[in-house]
C-alpha cells in the first residue's frame, strides 16, 4: 500500500512537473523523489528516440536537478544525483 | 594625614582607572569582549556545534583566535595559554569537521561534473552527423592510428624517464636533469590525456551510431583493439569516485 502510495505521489509530482511551472519539491517527499524522480526522469532521457526527445528529456532532468539542488540540497540531492549517473551510465 | 589618605584614594581610582582603560583597549583591539576563559570556551564550543560550512569553522577560528589575543593583552600569557587549552579541542573537532565538509564538497563537484558530461556526451552523440558505415569505419581507424603514433611516443619517453632517472642518481641529483625528468613526465600526463581524449571520440562515434540507428556499430567495421570498449558501452564521464560518508542532516 505504501509503496503504491510512493509511485503514486511520484506520478503526481512527474506529471505536475511536464508543463513550464517552476518545479518545487518538498522536504517532505524529498528522499522517495529522490530515486523515484532520478529513475523517471533519466531513464527518459537514455530512451529517447529522437534528438527533440532527448533535448526535451534532458531539459526536464536538469530542471529537477536545479530544484533539488535550489529546495532540498545535502543527502537527497547527492542521492538524486548519484542514481542518475547510474542509470545514464547504462546506455 | 587626611590629604594622605585622599591622595592614596586619588591614586587608587587612577590606578584602577587606567586598568579598565587597558582592559577595554585590548578587548576593543581584538574585536571580543572576554568574560572569563570557561565561559568564553564554552561560547565557542556552542558555536562550533552549529556549524555548518567551511566558512562557519573559519570564522570560529578566528574568534577564538581574538578571544586568546584579547587574554594574552588583559591578562596575560598564562590565562591566555588556558584559554588556548580549554578551546583546543573544539578546534581540531572543528578542523576535523572542516576537512569532512571540503571532502564531501569536492565529491559532489565531481558527482556534478559526472552528470553534466554524461548529458553533453549523449548530447553531442544525438547532434552528430553521420556518415556510411566505411565514413565512421575510416574516422574511427584514423583515430585509433592516432592513438597508436601517441602510444609509441609514450612509450619511448617511458624508456627515458627510466635511464635519466638512474643517471640523476648516479650524477647526484643535478637541477638541469631533475628538471628535465620533470618536463619528460609532464610530457607523458599530456600525452596519455591525448590518448583518452581520442578514445573518447571514437565512444561517442559508437554512442551516435547507436542513438542515431537502434543498432551497435557492425562487428566488422570495429577494429580488433577497441572490442572491449564497444561491449562496456560508453564509460567515458564516470570516473571512479572517493567515496564519503554523507550525514547533513
Amino acid at each position: 500500500m505504501k509503496r503504491v502510495m510512493v509511485m503514486l505521489g511520484g506520478m503526481l509530482l512527474l506529471s505536475a512537473c511536464t508543463n513550464n511551472e517552476k518545479i518545487t519539491i518538498s522536504e517532505q517527499q524529498a528522499a522517495n523523489a529522490a530515486y523515484d524522480l532520478s529513475y523517471d526522469l533519466a531513464t527518459k532521457v537514455i530512451e529517447a528516440e529522437s534528438y527533440e526527445e532527448f533535448r526535451a528529456a534532458r531539459e526536464n532532468l536538469e530542471a529537477h536537478r536545479d530544484a533539488f539542488r535550489r529546495d532540498i540540497g545535502g543527502e537527497n540531492y547527492l542521492i538524486f544525483i548519484e542514481e542518475c549517473n547510474v542509470i545514464l551510465n547504462e546506455i | 594625614m587626611k590629604k594622605n589618605t585622599k591622595n592614596r584614594l586619588a591614586a587608587i581610582s587612577a590606578y584602577t582607572l587606567l586598568v579598565i582603560v587597558v582592559l577595554l583597549l585590548s578587548t576593543r583591539e581584538s574585536g571580543v569582549t572576554i568574560t572569563s576563559p570557561e565561559k568564553d570556551a564554552a561560547r565557542i564550543e556552542a558555536m562550533a556545534a552549529t556549524v555548518r560550512s567551511e566558512a562557519d569553522l573559519r570564522d570560529i577560528e578566528l574568534l577564538a583566535t581574538k578571544y586568546e589575543i584579547a587574554y594574552q593583552h588583559s591578562l596575560g600569557g598564562a590565562v591566555a595559554l588556558h584559554f588556548k587549552a580549554l578551546v583546543e579541542p573544539t578546534l581540531i573537532a572543528a578542523g576535523e569537521r572542516r576537512d569532512e565538509i571540503r571532502a564531501e564538497e569536492e565529491y559532489l563537484a565531481q558527482v556534478e561534473d559526472t552528470f553534466d558530461s554524461s548529458l553533453d556526451d549523449l548530447d553531442k552523440a544525438w547532434s552528430m552527423s553521420l556518415g556510411s558505415i566505411e565514413e565512421i569505419n575510416a574516422e574511427i581507424e584514423a583515430n585509433n592510428k592516432q592513438i597508436a603514433g601517441i602510444e609509441a611516443d609514450i612509450e619511448v619517453k617511458n624508456n627515458r624517464k627510466e635511464s635519466l632517472a638512474l643517471e640523476i642518481v648516479e650524477a647526484g641529483y643535478p637541477e638541469d636533469m631533475l628538471t628535465e625528468l620533470g618536463n619528460i613526465e609532464n610530457s607523458i600526463v599530456e600525452l596519455e590525456a591525448s590518448v583518452a581524449d581520442i578514445n573518447h571520440q571514437n565512444d561517442i562515434i559508437r554512442l551516435a551510431y547507436r542513438l542515431q540507428k537502434g543498432e551497435e556499430l557492425p562487428e566488422s567495421h570495429t577494429p580488433a583493439n577497441v572490442e572491449e570498449s564497444v561491449e562496456e558501452g560508453i564509460t567515458v564521464s564516470i570516473e571512479p569516485l572517493v567515496e564519503v560518508f554523507y550525514d547533513i542532516e
